[in-house]
């Protein structure tokens, strides 16, 4: 069963939303889906409307179950049916454990293998700095989405995540899909950011399939901040807002339709 | 903050080739079900022929009664005061707008170097002097 990850280095592209709504689109098909969250900000928990389950009790983290305190039963949240979730709580921390102790990293590796036989998809959420447990995770992914934003920052993110990946021997042909996001028609620095993008990853990803790019839409920001996913059959107050999250979640569609996992 | 999940259910009880097959039991066991729920529907449908309607009873529309007007509230602040609230149901003008058409004016906009509302604003201007103030 595939270990899916999103990543780039450089923070705030839509890492965690993508991720988010992609885990939920397979959960709606019937998938039984995990997204577990390197990202010790646990904001996939928001974008959900759980972030309750962050906050609710000290000892259900995914740090709790690798030392063997908790079973994998305690530390998952079922979010929405099929689809559920794991919080870190500190991942510098367990960086420096992984580091120090290398059995660690066996348990680690074992914990997650074990995890494939329960569910159909495993997602993982990454945060923008790296660790060794970014090392880890993205070592025993299948597939990686490389989200890059549709700006000269986003652009530097990319080169960026591609001179990480080289440094740490992580290998490139594993990014399996480029998820241009923040595109706009007719503005033209997305639209010279798409061409750049194009030009650096025939040279440094030319496995990676450049997918679809993703528009920008504020109604998504609205939508977080209640806890709504796009594939909800949520209907909004006003027919402006209706048709953007119609658009959204159709654009979305067409995307995850198109990256086969 | 939204309802989800209602049921919270543990993913670890079973692997997922062990829960395929029993799905598939569960399918060829539900078949014969199905056909006496089909039986059951045809019998009811019997009943209902037999039964006889009810004559149906005319209700007749209660008298209006007369309202009275409601008073007039007295205004608040004064009439020249040209503070202008914004609503929370506010859409912006453009956004009702065709959206090719509010594309072509927004590169026209572009390239003759002005804000979109100056277009709208001379194009205004255009039309009344076109057609008159009818």
């Amino acid at each position: 069963m595939p270990i899916v990850s999103t990543f780039c280095k450089k923070g705030g592209v839509g890492k965690t939303t993508f991720i988010g709504y992609l885990a939920h689109y397979y959960a709606n098909q019937g998938k039984t889906v995990l997204v577990i969250s390197a990202d010790d900000q646990n904001s996939i928990f928001k974008i959900f409307g759980c972030e309750n389950f962050v906050t609710a009790n000290d000892d259900d983290f995914f740090e709790n179950l690798l030392i063997g305190e908790k079973k994998p039963e305690e530390v998952v949240f079922e979010v929405r049916p099929g689809m559920y979730l794991m919080k870190t709580l500190n991942t510098d921390r367990l960086s420096i454990n992984l580091t120090l102790k290398r059995s660690e990293e066996k348990k680690l590796r074992a914990l997650i293998e074990d995890f494939t036989n329960y569910f159909d998809y495993i997602f993982i959420d990454f945060p923008p700095s790296s660790s060794r447990l970014t090392e880890i995770l993205l070592d025993i992914s299948e597939k990686i989405l490389l989200v890059v934003g549709l700006d000269p920052l986003g652009i530097d993110g990319y080169k960026n995540t591609i001179q990480y990946f080289v440094d740490c021997d992580i290998e490139i042909s594993k990014i399996s899909h480029i998820i241009p996001i923040g595109y706009h028609p007719i503005k033209i620095t997305p639209n010279k950011a798409l061409k750049d993008l194009k030009i650096l990853a025939e040279n440094y990803s030319p496995d990676a399939i450049i997918a679809t790019p993703i528009k920008d839409k504020a109604v998504i920001q609205n939508l977080q901040s209640e806890g709504i996913s796009v594939f909800d059959n949520h209907t909004m107050k006003d027919k402006f807002h209706q048709k953007n999250l119609n658009e959204i979640s159709k654009d979305l569609t067409e995307v995850y339709k198109s990256i086969v996992l | 903050m939204n309802n989800f999940p209602k049921k919270r259910t543990n993913p670890f009880e079973k692997p997922i080739s062990a829960a395929k097959e029993e799905k598939v039991e569960v399918v060829v066991k539900e078949e014969p079900e199905i056909e006496e729920e089909v039986e059951e529907i045809v019998e009811q449908e019997e009943e209902i022929e037999e039964y006889v309607e009810p004559t149906p009873v005319v209700k007749k529309p209660a008298p209006k009664q007369p309202t009275k007007p409601a008073p007039k509230q007295a205004r608040s602040g004064s009439r020249n005061s040209n503070v202008y609230v914004e609503s929370d149901n506010r859409l912006k003008y453009t956004a009702t707008m065709d959206r090719e058409l509010r594309r072509r004016i927004k590169i026209v906009c572009a390239t003759r170097e002005i804000m979109f509302s100056q277009f709208i604003e001379q194009a205004c201007i255009e039309k009344l002097n076109r057609e008159g103030d009818r």
